[in-house]
């Protein structure tokens, strides 16, 4: 590995990232290398399908490369990613025209517990969960974004986002029965 | 209702989130900037070599263009007899001068909005 690439790796972020907004693409190499797996998770719990999450991962980076230059602290550059993140995802939701439905398909959620005794793993139970409910969940717990938050950036109501993230909550607990007692 | 997370959920999530291995993922976001660059710079080259060739072929235009909105930008607005001060006004005695001052402006504006 030649030298410099080694003292990218050993680098602070902040100082990586200053690099990175100078063009020099082997300190945004070292950005991606260290926060791919957390977009990708993200991307993951979003999605269904694990290539649509890494399509959409490779999006959010191919972007973050276009706008590295405007950001004011690079110091904040995971928060920065979060939100761009975030944002793609929901982006392709409004190109895909994806309508959420307002309220909770009751009938929907439960038709996906028939086998709920069977452990499954996190990701595979947010799967069961109609689109709009985990998105509200995963936006909530694993970016850990306010209801507010939520609701400006997917468009839902804030009762919506509220009652989405918590029936999707208590329909995940019930999915992820005994997942916690076998760890 | 509030922003209040179950905790046990919270756990769950933590410990759910596994490192991903990046089995070329990186790798294939640095060759992707690559060909959106490479893509670029030939895209900026076509366009450059079109309108140098248009200028050959077309008697100009863009250049008689350019000089037509270089007339219009340093047409005075009022007129100055003495000849140091039409000088030393042209800065803000001109189209150019007041289109500067607007941007300046509308800048400002746009700052203390944002």
């Amino acid at each position: 590995m030649n030298e410099h690439l080694q003292h990218y790796r050993q680098g602070p972020e902040g100082l990586v990232v200053r690099l990175a907004m100078r063009g020099d693409r082997d300190a945004f190499a070292e950005l991606v290398r260290r926060r791919q797996s957390w977009v990708r998770n993200l991307m993951r719990r979003l999605c269904r399908h694990e290539a649509d999450a890494d399509d959409l991962s490779q999006r959010v980076f191919l972007k973050a490369w276009r706008n590295i230059k405007s950001i004011q602290q690079p110091e904040k550059f995971q928060g920065w990613l979060k939100r761009l993140a975030v944002n793609t995802w929901i982006d392709e939701q409004r190109k895909q025209q994806r309508r959420w439905s307002e309220t909770l398909d009751e009938a929907s959620v439960a038709a996906a517990t028939s086998d709920a005794s069977v452990q499954m793993d996190l990701d595979k139970a947010l799967a069961e969960l109609p689109p709009a409910v985990r998105a509200c969940v995963v936006l909530s717990y694993h970016v850990r974004l306010s209801h507010r938050d939520i609701a400006e950036a997917t468009g839902l109501p804030l009762g919506t986002v509220k009652s989405h993230t918590q029936r999707g909550a208590a329909r995940l607990r019930e999915l992820m029965i005994g997942y916690g007692e076998d760890q | 209702m509030t922003d209040e997370r179950d905790q046990q959920l919270l756990a769950l999530f933590a410990a759910a989130d596994r490192s991903i291995a990046d089995n070329g993922f990186s790798q294939r976001v640095v060759q992707a900037i690559r060909r959106r660059s490479d893509r670029a710079i030939a895209i900026r080259v076509a366009v450059a070599v079109a309108v140098v060739v248009l200028e050959l072929m077309l008697e100009s235009p863009l250049q008689t263009s350019l000089g037509w909105v270089t007339d219009v930008l340093s047409m005075p607005l009022l007129s100055v007899q003495s000849e140091w001060m039409a000088y030393l006004s042209a800065p803000i005695n001109s189209v150019a001068g007041v289109l500067g001052i607007l941007l300046l402006g509308l800048g400002l504006i746009y700052r203390r909005i944002h």
